[in-house]
């Protein structure tokens, strides 16, 4: 497993998630670390926003915490999910900022995007709910 | 939109040209190699000042980015079909690099960034596969 590497003491709570999703945890590293990754001369996501990325993650149902893609975008994680069978997909969108944390939702019909909502600020709770409303959506 | 200089920019494409974009990273393609990703037709504002590049032929595409992890393309049809106001257009300077124009940014305000993203979703449901490997450029 990739070692995460922490500046800062963290709550033992936080540990305990963290530890309990190291493989989750091993999957966004192994993405962000791999050079094909990015352009030349790209900027790569900092350790700051890597742990927020990670201990938002390992607070999922394990559904979601399965079903995703990753990509990181100039110093940001973009982490995806997508219902091809409504045309629907929640991206959550981790930095550049340390803190920064959005979630993009999107419906397609015939190829067009009808609804979209960028969510600035998105909580937990939030985030949560637009991955439910992704598979529950007609 | 975010293009921020208008210099040698020629005429635009008629309908009947496809355009080619070389990958220059991982993550244009989907991983089971059968979709073109959003990310393929994403533009950072500070990095594409006249537009997103694309070439006139998969030879050229692979001349621009010898690294290229494959090269994907779209007619200029398909993107005008979209009705987002983007404009394909030949550089003034090398009939071979097409500038797509009036891309929404993905480095801007949020306003922006949101109909970044949905715009390169709709092209990328528009655009097509040429090669998921390395072409080579021409000797």
């Amino acid at each position: 497993m990739s070692q995460v590497c922490f500046e800062k003491p963290i709550t033992a709570t936080r540990d305990k998630i963290l530890f309990a999703n190291a493989d989750l945890i091993d999957r966004l590293l192994r993405n962000v670390r791999e050079d094909e990754a990015y352009e030349e001369g790209e900027s790569r996501p900092s350790l700051d926003v890597i742990k927020a990325a990670s201990l938002r993650l390992s607070l999922l149902p394990a559904f979601f915490r399965r079903t995703f893609e990753v990509h990181p975008y100039f110093g940001e994680i973009n982490v995806t999910w997508q219902n091809r069978a409504n045309s629907t997909r929640v991206k959550a969108i981790f930095g550049p900022a340390a803190n920064s944390f959005r979630l993009y939702c999107e419906q397609m019909l015939l190829d067009r995007v009808t609804n979209r909502e960028l969510i600035s600020h998105a909580t937990q709770n939030e985030f949560l709910e637009r991955l439910v409303r992704l598979y529950s959506a007609a | 939109m975010c293009d921020e200089t208008s210099i040698d920019i020629g005429e635009q494409l008629p309908d009947d040209a496809v355009i080619y974009r070389a990958c220059i990273k991982k993550g244009y393609i989907s991983e089971n190699g059968v979709e073109v990703e959003p990310l393929a037709f994403q533009k950072q504002g500070k990095n594409h000042k006249d537009g997103l590049s694309c070439a006139a032929s998969p030879e050229v595409a692979a001349k621009f980015f010898p690294k290229n992890k494959g090269i994907i393309r779209i007619s200029v049809a398909a993107i005008r079909a979209i009705e987002r106001d983007l404009e394909i257009c030949f550089d003034a300077t090398d009939p071979n690099h097409i500038l797509i124009r009036r891309l929404p940014c993905m480095d801007r305000e949020d306003d922006e960034r949101e109909l970044a993203e949905a715009v390169s979703n709709e092209l990328a449901k528009r655009a097509e596969i040429e090669s998921t490997i390395n072409v080579p450029p021409p000797e």
